[in-house]
């Protein structure tokens, strides 16, 4: 389809889309990690879920320098 | 029999004994441990050769990948569990534990294959919203995925991939090495590793740390450093199993 739809373009129906779909999918995890936890009876998952992800952010962002400075990405 | 096997409190440092005594068995039993090494990366290298030639085949050759891994890993398993429970540890259980590859191992290969799935969906959806080319080869993938500014893609993915990761961390992270011992169902085994990882929150992180850090480097090395990492880590999680959980109470398998 081609012109606006609603009046908004395609970008903005792709930008609205993705931030509340990615948003509403964090927010599912979320629920979902609580869920399990209280399934379980798994006292502090949250703390861990935590520490979890500070660590995979630092590793992440060093792979991220590490390969743009290995192929040469900027 | 009590719900679900019993969790024990350990020491937040315990993960550094879990890698000495992991490197230990791979010592003890070095040929059918490395074995499982070269296994590993050459399914590393299968997936940057694909990059290269097949890229569209690379999210399914992930994917299936993580539904082999836990089987591959039982050989690791079998390897510790016999050689501590005074047994000959030789390639020959290695191969019969792979093949056993017992329905719960399957299903827990599913589940992981089902993570690896919604992951790959996700990152596809994120590329088509922000990605104004097509993305025909691993490097313009990188490229994207890493290079991209003035959009906060990269912290959306990587928060969303986290938590993900997180949770499927939490619910494997032991629940493998007790499928191979014991008789025990899968939801059991998912759920006692859970309740393992809210117990221990401290030691799991840096558990879960070590185990990234191990990746890094072996991906950094161009895949050469998972014929040490895979099989260390191996062996070191079937320590874990033994020391966080209690399944005594399960009947052992063969």
């Amino acid at each position: 389809m081609d012109g606006p739809t609603f009046g908004l373009t395609e970008a903005q129906v792709a930008h609205f889309g993705l931030t509340w779909g990615v948003g509403g999918l964090i927010v599912l995890m979320l629920f979902v990690i609580w869920s399990v936890a209280k399934e379980s009876q798994a006292g502090r998952l949250g703390t861990f879920v935590l520490f979890f992800v500070l660590a995979f952010g630092i590793f992440g962002f060093l792979m991220k320098q590490v390969i743009q400075w290995f192929m040469g990405i900027h | 029999m009590p719900d679900l096997p019993g969790v024990r409190a350990i020491g937040w440092g315990r993960p550094m004994a879990w890698l000495a005594l992991g490197w230990r068995d791979m010592l003890a039993t070095p040929l059918p441990s490395l074995f499982h090494g070269v296994v590993v990366a050459a399914g590393g290298w299968l997936v940057l050769w694909l990059g290269e030639r097949a890229w569209l085949l690379v999210p399914g050759a992930v994917s299936g990948f993580l539904l082999l891994g836990p089987i591959v890993a039982t050989g690791l398993y079998q390897l510790s569990r016999r050689r501590h429970g005074g047994r000959r540890a030789a390639l020959s259980q290695v191969f019969y534990a792979w093949q056993r590859g017992t329905l719960p191992l399957v299903g827990l290969g599913l589940v992981l294959f089902a993570a690896a799935s919604a992951w790959v969906a996700v990152t596809a959806a994120l590329f088509m919203a922000f990605v104004p080319q097509p993305i025909d080869s691993l490097r313009t993938f990188l490229h994207y995925a890493l290079a991209q500014q003035g959009i906060p893609m990269f912290t959306l993915w990587m928060l969303a991939g986290a938590l993900g990761a997180s949770l499927v961390f939490a619910a494997t992270v032991v629940s493998a090495p007790m499928l191979l011992d014991r008789r025990i169902g899968l939801r059991a085994a998912l759920m006692t590793s859970v309740r393992a990882v809210g117990d221990n929150p401290l030691a799991m992180a840096l558990w879960a740390a070590l185990i990234m850090f191990a990746c890094v480097l072996s991906v950094i090395t161009w895949m050469a450093g998972f014929l040490i990492s895979v099989p260390v880590l191996g062996h070191a999680t079937w320590h874990a199993y033994r020391e966080l959980v209690d399944a005594d109470a399960w009947p052992e398998r063969d």
